[in-house]
């Protein structure tokens, strides 16, 4: 075997313009698919991180909640109930929520806004909404003040100090209004909400809705995002059919078919670029191969077996791969952690579209070793293909006919 | 003691469309250290005998014995592997293998055969001094002339001690120096290593060295005379 090695080793550096073409190739197709899919997923992590911000990893409510959003469908916000949702392995927060709708205005005009009771400091702790103040600042869990977001306070021509009016339907047909004095303006990065939003203590809103000890929605974070699905079943065999568990995914699917869209566009992509260099790197190795019909039968002659010279063409074709890909590699894994740490900035459109989802406005590429591996696994899938064809001509092969 | 032995040999190509005789029922012997030249004109045949007694082809009819063993009914894989063990083969355009030095191309088929490396080191020497190329030993057939690299197809040929070497038109590329320094090398290594040498020509001066000249003509053998 020794020796098959070396004169396979050796026959890869015959025609060394060549083989430096199919390197370069195999290089080429591991660095272009890397690079392309470690940016589709990084920005794909990028957006569900940002979806995750708004909706948390998994929500409990009552059953069917989210389909009308009733404020009469609400949870009673008990010991009990956190409890069960905490003795889950891998939940590390609960994040209790009240919305509702309600008519919000100012001095002479009133919008549909969207009423959220959150309790500040523990969903600041998740998704940092404290920093989005861009006037004044936020309320405190016990304070009777409210933040409304940027766009809203433009189109009600409301400002820090000023009073907001809230009037709507509470739970169970109470009527829900109020005063509030503005402790601060946020800016939502969804353009929808940025012009509908009002944040406000969980207790003052279950105040305002007249719905004590409740919430519409415990917001769980957890762990590790690759547990959610766990997490989830486990919520929904342990709290049973009276509740209704849903993971991000379900709550915001768009973000889901956006990243299915963009594996779909990958897979085709990826697909040509690995057809072309493909068909490159067979047509070459049969080329080899026909060049050494010749050679092939000499070997034959004085005593080699034709699975010993297949052995050889096999071996010549996975040193090729294998090296080939060792360059793309350590080209292309350095690339990427370069450009994790170093994301490229967006300026214009783009960087809007980026806000708009709440994500910001940079062109983040993932660290993915599964997927390095998946690449130099299709790579060297198709080395192996292309073995096949120079091996089929050696079994074909007539002694005779071939010196 | 007959080394070689063919009997009614026949070859037939293209059976089925217009049927080609190039070696039409021809029965020899070959002893052992022979020094044989099979001679005839081009498509005599010569060239195909050559590959049915060295295996590398299989007969229409007919049966070769290589020191008693029927090899005609040996598999693919069987026949290969006797080869590598029993013969040698030299062929008209060198064949060395381009990637290896004179040395690994000597000891190539030794290297199949898994003999220790002190053996082969020791039969590689020997040889290639033999043939006047100890000075080479680590030079790819490339740096080589013609004859020279020839002349490491011969050692290449015996460096496994086969029972006969086959050697087909081996001086057709060769200047006049070269294919005389091939021939005395071919002649004394007959003579020392006491291996039979069969090999096809057309060069009078390759038919005058043999000390059995077998005239082929049409597949057919038309004289054999022994010196």
């Amino acid at each position: 075997m020794k020796q098959l090695i070396k004169l396979a080793w050796r026959n890869i550096w015959r025609k060394r313009k060549r083989s430096v073409i199919v390197l370069v190739s195999i290089a080429f197709a591991i660095i272009i698919t890397i690079s392309l899919r470690s940016l589709m997923l990084g920005n794909g992590d990028k957006m569900v991180e940002a979806g995750v911000k708004n909706v948390g990893y998994i929500q409990v409510h009552t059953a069917d909640y989210w389909k009308d959003k009733s404020i009469n469908d609400l949870l009673l916000d008990d010991d009990k109930l956190i409890d069960k949702i905490n003795s889950i392995e891998g939940v590390t927060q609960i994040i209790p929520r009240l919305q509702n709708f309600s008519l919000a205005a100012g001095d002479k005009t009133s919008k549909a806004s969207l009423v959220l009771g959150i309790d500040g400091d523990n969903e600041n702790e998740f998704n940092k909404v404290k920093d989005r103040i861009v006037k004044g600042s936020f309320f405190t869990s016990k304070s009777k003040k409210v933040v409304i977001a940027e766009g809203l306070a433009k189109y009600l021509k409301l400002t820090v100090g000023d009073t907001l009016v809230l009037i709507g339907q509470g739970y169970q047909a109470n009527v829900a209004a109020g005063k509030y004095p503005i402790s601060g303006i946020v800016k939502i990065p969804n353009p929808q909400m940025n012009v509908m939003l009002v944040y406000m203590p969980l207790s003052l809103a279950q105040e305002y809705n007249s719905a004590f000890g409740m919430c519409s929605a415990l917001m769980l974070n957890i762990k590790d995002k690759s547990q959610t699905n766990r997490i989830s079943k486990e919520l929904k065999s342990k709290l049973g059919s009276n509740y209704e568990i849903m993971t991000w995914d379900e709550m915001i699917p768009e973000i889901l078919n956006g990243l299915k869209i963009d594996t779909t566009v990958f897979t085709l992509l990826s697909s040509c670029l690995f057809l072309i260099v493909g068909f490159g790197i067979i047509g070459t190795i049969i080329m080899m191969a026909l060049e050494r019909k010749k050679e092939f039968g000499m070997l034959q002659a004085i005593g080699l077996q034709k699975s010993q010279i297949q052995t050889v063409i096999f071996l010549e074709s996975l040193m090729l791969g294998i090296t080939g890909i060792i360059i793309g590699l350590s080209i292309a894994i350095p690339f990427m952690i370069f450009m994790y740490y170093h994301p490229i900035p967006l300026t214009g459109d783009g960087a809007k579209s980026f806000e708009a989802m709440g994500a910001e406005p940079i062109m983040q590429f993932g660290i993915k070793p599964k997927l390095w591996a998946l690449m130099s696994f299709i790579v060297f899938c198709i080395m192996l293909i292309a073995s096949l064809l120079p091996i089929q001509i050696i079994n074909k092969q007539k002694v005779a006919e071939a010196i | 003691m007959n080394v070689i032995e063919i009997k009614n040999l026949r070859k037939i190509y293209n059976e089925k469309t217009v049927p080609v005789n190039a070696v039409n029922d021809v029965s020899l012997s070959f002893k052992a250290k022979e020094f044989t030249a099979i001679v005839g004109a081009s498509g005599s045949g010569k060239t195909t005998l050559l590959n049915l007694i060295g295996g590398i082809d299989t007969p229409t009819s007919g049966n070769v014995f290589i020191n008693g063993k029927n090899v005609s009914e040996l598999s693919e894989n069987k026949m290969t592997q006797f080869r590598r063990d029993n013969i040698g083969f030299v062929f008209q355009q060198y064949n060395l293998l381009p990637v290896l030095t004179a040395k690994e191309n000597v000891e190539f088929i030794m290297e199949l055969q898994k003999k220790p490396k002190e053996e082969r080191e020791k039969r590689v020497t020997v040889l290639l001094t033999e043939i006047g190329l100890a000075d080479k030993i680590n030079e790819r057939p490339a740096k080589l002339s013609g004859g020279q690299q020839q002349r490491v197809a011969v050692a290449r040929a015996l460096a496994h001690k086969p029972t006969f070497v086959i050697a087909d038109e081996p001086t057709a590329n060769l200047d006049s120096k070269s294919t005389a320094d091939l021939l005395n090398i071919m002649e004394e290594l007959n003579q020392k290593e006491g291996t039979t040498f069969i090999f096809s020509t057309h060069d009078q001066r390759v038919v005058d060295r043999a000390k059995r000249v077998i005239v082929f003509e049409d597949g057919k053998v038309i004289s054999d005379t022994s010196k």
